[in-house]
């Protein structure tokens, strides 16, 4: 198993998770609560360790906990890891989180009945991306008691071992890493090799399940303390469509690719003439500066891709999509990425060139 | 897989997840039964979804333009979905089995319909006798992803169905 897929299963988030003022009963208010919180886990799943802190303080009645972060609700069956990229523009440690027992504000978030519902969201998710992937959900359905047990379990206890060893009987083979496979073979043959290939050129190797986040910000800064906070969900576009991975001779499909492949409408032209011009042409053509992958396209149109965020990392663009799928991605089979987008439109080609968006694939 | 989960871990989550425009009885506006509106033929991922069946044969140059023709089409914000609504189980039949939905709107509002419609707080809601999808995800999305013949078919149950 890969390291990186290590790392992001043992990734974790430091919490400190504070009581609501208007539940503190006692005098002085309990200190917060200090909690690692795994990545790929989900809110629910701490109340077991936060509510004995908190349980002496409490007002009588029944505890329905939820989370919030500066105010904002958080949604209990997004993945920890991923409400922390999102929401968190400038990462802080500890996160400071407010917990509530009472209250539940049940217009803005889906009950929850702690660690079932959100087994029953998981399991869920997995089915849905076993759709995607083969075209129905049989393997997941069919799946043992035992197995299921044990596949939900080792999600729980963040067992990478035990998961991959369930999680092989599902055949949800995604894509291979063409990283490590084609590499040499793109260092070797890039510049020429668009000459021998197939008519088509293009050769699908799979459909990668995707739950993008999108956060499009239109105000301009420049302190990161200034920027724009997520403050409502109504800012989030919470789109889920299916990425085909490409391979063409030659070069790879990027993780630039996915993005623009995922969000035709939000750059137009490029998203598709890019396919041959990004990487291949960049040598070729006028040679003008910064004509590159612009150029085929209206800049004015562009959306500037802001950041993308995946397990708490942002990979550079350039980076094999398959590589960011094969390991970055959660244990129900869904890759999670948090996408901010601009719309500066005068920066976009100063942002593009200084992304490194114009210049080919250099590995 | 959670066929045999027991029914104690009733999901809730069939619960509106938003402000869901419970209030809003006029979606999913009805529509007749034989609805599979043209219009959705050309919805930009169908042909995603054709695409997919002509793997091989596709050109780059026809590839290409086709490409620019789907993203230069019309946002899929404004499309409407024809989602078909199937009982499961003893979940009684619907008079009206066939509706167009906003593609933007939320799964969410198909669940809180069949709720209103079936007068019950508990249901289960599935796409494709597979799976539930989460209450957030568009109804655009979905229907791109696990449509077919122009429609998204939406089972519902009164007890779990497929887990």
């Amino acid at each position: 198993m890969s390291s990186a897929q290590k790392q992001v299963w043992e990734g974790a988030i430091p919490l400190q998770i504070h009581l609501h003022e208007s539940e503190v009963t006692t005098l002085p208010p309990p200190p917060p609560a200090l909690v690692l919180a795994p990545r790929i886990g989900y809110l629910p799943l701490l109340i077991s360790l936060v509510k004995p802190h908190f349980s002496t303080t409490l007002p009588p009645g029944l505890d329905t906990v939820w989370f919030d972060y500066k105010g904002l609700p958080l949604k209990w069956f997004i993945p920890t890891g991923v409400l922390f990229d999102l929401l968190c523009v400038e990462p802080e440690r500890p996160w400071n989180l407010t917990v509530h027992f009472r209250g539940y504000p049940s217009n803005l978030l889906l009950p929850c009945e702690g660690e079932d519902s959100v087994k029953w969201s998981f399991i869920n998710s997995l089915k849905e991306a076993a759709y995607v992937i083969n075209g129905n959900s049989k393997n997941v359905m069919n799946m043992s008691q035992p197995d299921q047990v044990e596949l939900w379990d080792s999600v729980l206890k963040g067992n990478l071992e035990t998961y991959r060893g369930v999680a092989s009987k599902l055949k949800l083979g995604t894509s291979e890493d063409e990283y490590t496979e084609n590499v040499s073979s793109v260092l070797i043959k890039s510049p020429q090799s668009t000459g021998d290939t197939d008519v088509t050129g293009q050769v699908k190797t799979g459909r990668i399940p995707v739950r993008l986040y999108l956060w499009t910000v239109n105000e301009e800064f420049d302190d990161f303390e200034d920027a724009p906070q997520i403050d409502n969900w109504d800012k989030v576009s919470y789109i889920n469509r299916p990425v085909e991975l490409y391979k063409e001779d030659g070069k790879y499909f990027s993780l630039n690719d996915a993005v623009k492949r995922i969000l035709p409408e939000f750059f137009l032209e490029s998203s598709f003439v890019i396919e041959g011009d990004t990487d291949i042409n960049q040598s070729g053509e006028e040679g003008e500066r910064s004509s590159d992958p612009g150029s085929s396209c209206n800049a004015a149109e562009i959306a500037e891709i802001k950041s993308v965020r995946i397990q708490g990392i942002e990979p550079i663009l350039d980076i094999p999509f398959s590589w960011v799928v094969n390991n970055l991605m959660n244990p129900e089979y869904f890759l999670h990425m948090c996408l901010k987008l601009g719309g500066a439109y005068g920066q976009a080609m100063e942002k593009r060139e200084k992304w490194g968006l114009g210049t080919s694939l250099k590995f | 897989m959670a066929e045999s989960a027991s029914p104690s871990s009733k999901p809730s989550s069939l619960d509106p997840q938003n402000p869901a425009p419970s209030s809003n009885p006029t979606i999913p506006s009805p529509s007749h039964n034989n609805t599979a509106s043209p219009s959705l033929l050309l919805l930009p991922q169908d042909q995603q979804h054709s695409r997919r069946n002509r793997d091989n044969c596709e050109g780059s140059p026809s590839h290409n333009s086709e490409l620019r023709t789907m993203s230069a089409e019309s946002p899929s914000s404004v499309r409407k979905v024809v989602v078909h609504l199937r009982a499961t189980g003893d979940a009684p039949i619907l008079k009206q089995s066939k509706f167009k939905i906003a593609g933007t709107d939320k799964f969410v509002k198909v669940i809180d319909f069949l709720r209103r419609q079936l007068h019950r707080e508990t249901l289960f809601v599935y796409v494709n006798s597979a799976f539930s999808p989460n209450p957030d995800e568009l109804v655009i999305d979905l229907f791109n992803n696990f449509g077919f013949d122009g429609k998204l078919v939406v089972n519902y149950a009164c007890s779990m169905a497929w887990g």
